[in-house]
């Protein structure tokens, strides 16, 4: 019952339930015990004045007015006090012994080959539970056991042997440790669960991860996880019982150094490693990669590079095919296979028929393998009707230049028109001729025979007003695609307030030079020597502080900068990505543009946009604020620097028409992995042929049983709709658009496992060693997790948590004073007294 | 701590992207050690930054090295290789913490061209035509950071000179004029008219055809080439020669593959050739060109004897080619430099 009023006096429940252990407290004990002091002499002079001015008022009413007021000096004087009530709560903080158990794709892979000896010390752990489960177990290990134990052994996934070690270790090692510990449970695949020991031991088919879950593993999150779950608990340890394989960021290993790092003192998070498998590589042979360009004309012939793993059939001749689909070999290529290398095999690919062709390299599995779920990959390819047509327009040869101009030439899907404006001035074309000797024209319609114009650091003398406005209506009007990449001396600095400078996505200020000859020290007068000096605008980096490019949350959605499948991973490969020291960034970004990537100056200054988007009538303008994307192919040549590029180029060029439609509906990423946000771009036209003018359009996401609609918010110009959607399970997804017969337009997304769950298939003890040793923990093999209690330190810890609460501040005190004086204020007035 | 936690930060920012690289081309490990572990390449970029400091602190104010040939005095071929020692590892003039050396060695070797066209080195030289071409390759690879008028037309007058100085087998030798010819001088041509091509400067077609013709007459049929044509093979012509034929675009020639094959049955050490840089950074820059499994093959060995080897304050020893380039070290240092600076691919001239 006084629990309950204080409840309602507004008295929090720990206090309010706690009320016979709570102590009342003066927050302000001495002013209390004064007005108290005086509160008596007060009363007797109110009492008393009260009898000498109203002699001719009943005793009664007389009295009543005295405790009035004497009520509230009574009220005044507990308010001064600030009375509260104090109690305390006593928490038994026990350290924290986390149970991490993946359940990734790759622990269905076998726990085997075990010899006798290994056999019968893991037989020792799962007999007693199994001889409790079924009798149809073999009995616990002997001599004369020991064969079928091992048979029952070799043929456990690793999952199914965990479980049977869960069973055992449920009673005799993790149940004994709640005394002394807090006990969690973890299940790990993509996501990181919480779970509990019945759970895994029961092992139930609802239990069961999806298969888009189990598509990834990632400890490092987990230890995270961990650490995140237990605020102000130590952390014992944490049992991490895997095979070791860990495919997605971060790195455990990782994780576990930066956790060290910032407790140098003692280790916060122990990890003891517990392998699940056996140590013996299993034989087996994985297509691990094919890579091929991502679009190529039709009739071309392009090489995919295949590359395989292998162990265990060192010396064997194996068959590498590629097929089309589910259709017969495309092309087949003979490889010796040598064990413990990446072997690259080339095969030949004729793209015959225009449309998205998802290309399969398989190896026929072999009679020995242990694994055949590897020995395929696939890519998707899109085969145009034509290669497109790139105009490429660049100031001089600088080094992104000469990288582009060489990766271009190779890409067969892309047909470029180099024009260098140095090489027209080194020629002594004269600047009037420069837009006509390099073809360039006033004709919005000549821009239009390009799907695409990159415009390097060119000047207005190559690019005049004239040109420009062609250009600008090509993109408007024809779909024209437009990448602009900045330089230091032209680009877009001498075009503000030009045509060119409407339709880019950000504006520039026109900046004053910031520095001449690049050999001179800025502190000595500048050199007169034969040192040529440049003029340059933007913002160059300071020495100490280079820029890092940083991907926005659209960026990392955005097809130019798709290369893993996995977006998590793309952003930390994008913002890993070498530092830079000059960029060109917006001062401002336009209403209608995506801001793709930023840099954050020196200073803790605000980030500036250097990457950005932007629809422009039927087109796409992409301006890079950077002219330093060589950088990109540090250690791995043009694999990163040109996927970009040539990602990027593709998604702005202006798309073919099919069969005369002007509407078209873009999925990037064809292929994603489950969680990957997919990128939905649509531009739709009425019967009129003139872009839907609504503010929202719809597209349906279709599967077998399964059917989702999304919806596409509309992008700076009427026509244009953009939307992502996530998608969780695997399968083959149709994405359709129906609007009316001048826009039904259907795309697929293929949603797949990654491969990496099952490229390698050996348990990875070398990481979960390096692991344990980083943590401050120790890997211990299943037969010696018994040892585990004696390995785990901590005690529990007492922690006193104090809760107060003020007796004063609430209605009822308000309550009572307006009481008093009304009540005082009535009796006046029946009275007659006022 | 902070110290600690910075290299941390330094090394974990490295291990990022090539972990991620790994994982989305070719999971774990890459190809054939086409990229060699996150943390060798720490050590790699910190060897190459130990050097980079060195030459640095070297380096004379007017821009151009020591190096103690014949008495000393600058040397254009030092020069050059100083300058792209610090080129290939991404410092580009006017920007970053090696601006100024950059700039200052860029500038030094622009004032040294004399009205031929010559890039000539002050100090006193055996084969101006060696140290022009590395000159010329220098700064054109520097061109594409600075790209002026001024230095397009200095680097143009470079290459007509080296164009009007072929002789007519299609070799060059030490002097700017035709006359006789060496594999060794050549292949310093064919590499700077590769970058000019790179660079779109105008070179004639017919000067790059009757380059591979004398490359060719220089293989030897039983495996590598000769310094000049009929000559015995060595390990720095084979390797000169190889690349030079994979830069003219005859990246499958039987030729190369046998001269990798005759690089690749040698013990790499410090006794690999009288030349010894000079035949290493061929050597890592020709198998490099051949495609992964060539790499695999060869950059391994490269790496850890140049790890192993290098001293304290950041130099290589000469390993005997001292007495052809100086005890200066400074020689020896830069193309250390530039075997390790494969890794980065940030030579255009030398992108595959």
């Amino acid at each position: 019952m006084i629990g309950w009023f204080l409840k309602l006096l507004g008295i929090s429940d720990e206090v309010a339930g706690n009320f016979a252990h709570a102590e009342l407290r003066w927050g302000h004990g001495e002013l209390a015990a004064i007005g108290l002091a005086l509160l008596l002499p007060a009363a007797w002079l109110i009492t008393r004045r009260q009898r000498r001015n109203l002699p001719h008022v009943s005793p009664r009413a007389r009295n009543a007015l005295s405790v009035c007021r004497i009520g509230v000096l009574l009220l005044l004087v507990m308010v001064l006090g600030a009375p509260y009530l104090h109690t305390e709560e006593t928490l038994d903080l026990k350290p924290l012994v986390a149970l991490i158990v993946d359940d990734s794709a790759s622990m269905s892979l076998p726990a085997g080959p075990f010899d006798p000896a290994e056999a019968r010390a893991l037989a020792k752990i799962v007999a007693p539970a199994a001889s409790s489960q079924s009798t149809a177990t073999p009995a616990a290990p002997d001599d004369a056991a020991d064969v079928a134990w091992r048979k029952q052994l070799n043929a456990m996934s690793r999952g199914e042997m965990l479980t049977a070690f869960l069973r055992s270790w449920r009673a005799s090692i993790f149940e004994p440790l709640a005394d002394k510990f807090a006990l969690k449970v973890y299940r790990v695949a993509r996501h990181v669960r919480p779970t509990t020991l019945a759970d895994l031991a029961a092992d139930t088919e609802k239990s069961k991860p999806s298969a888009a879950e189990t598509n990834e593993t990632d400890l490092g999150g987990a230890i995270r996880h961990v650490i995140d779950d237990a605020p102000g608990r130590r952390i014992a340890g944490i049992v991490l019982a895997t095979d070791g394989r860990s495919t997605t960021w971060p790195d455990p290993i990782a994780v576990a150094r930066s956790l060290v790092d910032l407790s140098p003192d003692r280790s916060p998070a122990p990890v003891f490693a517990v392998p699940i498998g056996s140590e013996r590589p299993l034989a087996d042979v994985a297509v691990v990669e094919i890579s091929l360009p991502a679009e190529v004309a039709k009739d071309d012939t392009v090489s995919a590079t295949v590359t395989l793993a292998s162990q265990g059939f060192d010396g064997r001749k194996v068959a590498v095919e590629l097929h089309d689909g589910d259709g017969p070999a495309l092309s087949t290529a003979e490889t010796t296979l040598a064990a413990g290398r990446r072997q690259s095999v080339l095969l030949n690919y004729h793209a015959t028929e225009a449309g998205n062709r998802l290309l399969r390299a398989t190896v026929a599995p072999l009679a020995e393998e242990t694994v055949a779920a590897n020995n395929s990959a696939t890519a998707h390819v899109r085969v145009g009707r034509e290669p497109a047509r790139l105009l490429y327009l660049e100031g001089t040869p600088r080094w992104d230049f000469r990288f582009l101009d060489h990766a271009l030439r190779r890409d067969k899907a892309m047909n470029t028109t180099f024009v260098v404006e140095s090489q027209l001035e080194a020629d002594a074309v004269p600047a009037e001729m420069m837009p006509e000797v390099a073809g360039l024209s006033k004709v919005p319609a000549r821009w239009a025979e390009n799907h695409v114009v990159l415009l390097g650091d060119v000047s207005p003398r190559l690019l005049p007003p004239g040109e420009q406005r062609a250009l600008v209506k090509a993109v408007e009007e024809d779909g024209l695609g437009l990448v602009v990449q900045c330089g230091t001396r032209h680009m877009p600095w001498d075009f503000v307030g030009s045509p060119l400078a409407a339709i880019l996505p950000m504006t520039f200020d026109a900046a004053s030079p910031v520095s001449s000859d690049p050999g001179a020290d800025p502190a000595a007068s500048p050199s007169d020597g034969a040192a040529p000096s440049g003029v340059t605008h933007g913002l160059p980096a300071p020495i100490f502080a280079p820029f890092r490019m940083l991907v926005t949350p659209a960026g990392a959605t955005h097809p130019a900068f798709a290369i893993t499948g996995n977006i998590s991973q793309d952003r930390a490969l994008w913002s890993g990505m070498p530092e830079f020291f000059w960029a060109a960034p917006g001062s401002r970004l336009k209403p209608a543009a995506t801001r793709l990537a930023d840099i954050q100056p020196a200073g803790g200054k605000e980030k500036l946009p250097i990457l950005a988007e932007q629809v422009v009538g039927r087109g796409r303008v992409l301006v890079v604020g950077c002219d330093e994307t060589f950088r990109w192919r540090r250690n791995v040549g043009d694999r990163i620097f040109y996927r970009f590029w040539g990602q990027a180029l593709r998604h702005v060029a202006r798309k073919p028409a099919a069969d005369g439609q002007l509407s078209w509906l873009e999925v990037e990423p064809q292929t994603v992995e489950p969680g990957t946000p997919v990128s939905i771009d649509l531009y739709a036209v009425d019967e009129a042929r003139q872009p839907i003018a609504a503010d929202s359009a719809s597209v349906a996401i279709t599967a077998p049983g399964r059917k989702e609609t999304v919806r596409l918010e509309r992008i700076g110009e009427a026509g244009h709709f953009h939307g992502s959607w996530t998608p969780e399970e695997l399968g083959v997804l149709n994405v359709a658009f129906d609007g009316g017969p001048s826009a039904r337009l259907t795309a697929t997304v293929e949603v797949a496992s990654s491969h990496r769950e099952l490229a390698l298939v050996d348990v990875d003890r070398a990481a979960l060693e390096t692991l344990a040793e980083v943590s401050g923990g120790e890997l211990i093999e299943p037969a010696g997790l018994a040892e585990l209690p004696d390995r785990l330190a901590g005690e529990t810890v007492h922690q006193a948590r104090p809760y107060e609460d003020d007796l004063w501040d609430n209605w009822l005190t308000l309550l009572l004073l307006a009481g008093l004086y009304c009540a005082d204020v009535g009796i006046r007035r029946v009275l007659g007294l006022i | 701590m902070n110290l600690h936690r910075r290299q941390l930060l330094a090394a974990l920012a490295l291990c990022l992207p090539l972990a991620v690289v790994r994982a989305a081309f070719a999971d774990d490990p890459p190809p054939a050690e086409a990229i060699p572990d996150a943390q060798e390449m720490i050590r790699v970029e910190a060897a190459v930054d130990r050097a980079l400091d060195h030459l640095a602190q070297k380096q004379d104010a007017e821009g151009w090295w020591p190096q103690q040939v014949n008495g000393g005095g600058p040397n254009n071929g030092v020069n050059a290789f100083g300058l792209l020692a610090f080129l290939g590892r991404g410092h580009t003039p006017g920007r970053g913490p090696h601006q100024l050396t950059v700039g200052r060695a860029m500038n030094y070797i622009l004032s040294t061209q004399n009205e031929q066209g010559l890039y000539a080195s002050p100090g006193p030289s055996q084969g101006p035509m060696y140290e022009h071409a590395l000159a010329t390759l220098s700064l054109i690879e520097a061109y594409g950071a600075v790209g002026t008028v001024e230095m397009r037309r200095s680097l143009q007058k470079a290459i007509d000179l080296i164009v009007a100085s072929q002789n007519p087998q299609g070799g060059w030798r030490y002097q700017p004029r035709p006359g006789d010819a060496d594999l060794s001088v050549s292949v310093m041509q064919v590499v700077a008219l590769r970058a000019a091509i790179n660079a779109r400067l105008n070179v004639p077609q017919s000067t790059t055809d009757r380059a591979a013709e004398y490359v060719k007459a220089c293989v030897v049929p039983a495996g590598g080439f000769s310094y000049q044509p009929g000559g015995g093979p060595t390990c720095a012509q084979t390797a000169a020669g190889a690349l030079s034929m994979q830069l003219l675009g005859h990246f499958d020639d039987p030729a190369v593959a046998k001269a990798l094959g005759m690089l690749q049955s040698k013990p790499y050490n410090g006794q690999l050739d009288s030349y010894f840089y000079y035949t290493s950074y061929y050597a890592m820059q020709a198998h490099f060109q051949a495609g992964e499994e060539q790499w695999a093959a060869w950059h391994p060995r490269v790496r850890k004897f140049l790890l192993e080897t290098q001293s304290e304050d950041g130099s290589w020893p000469g390993h005997g080619e001292e007495k052809f380039n100086g005890p200066a070290k400074t020689y020896s240092t830069a193309l250390g430099a530039m075997c390790l600076d494969v890794y980065m691919h940030y030579l255009p001239a030398y992108q595959r």
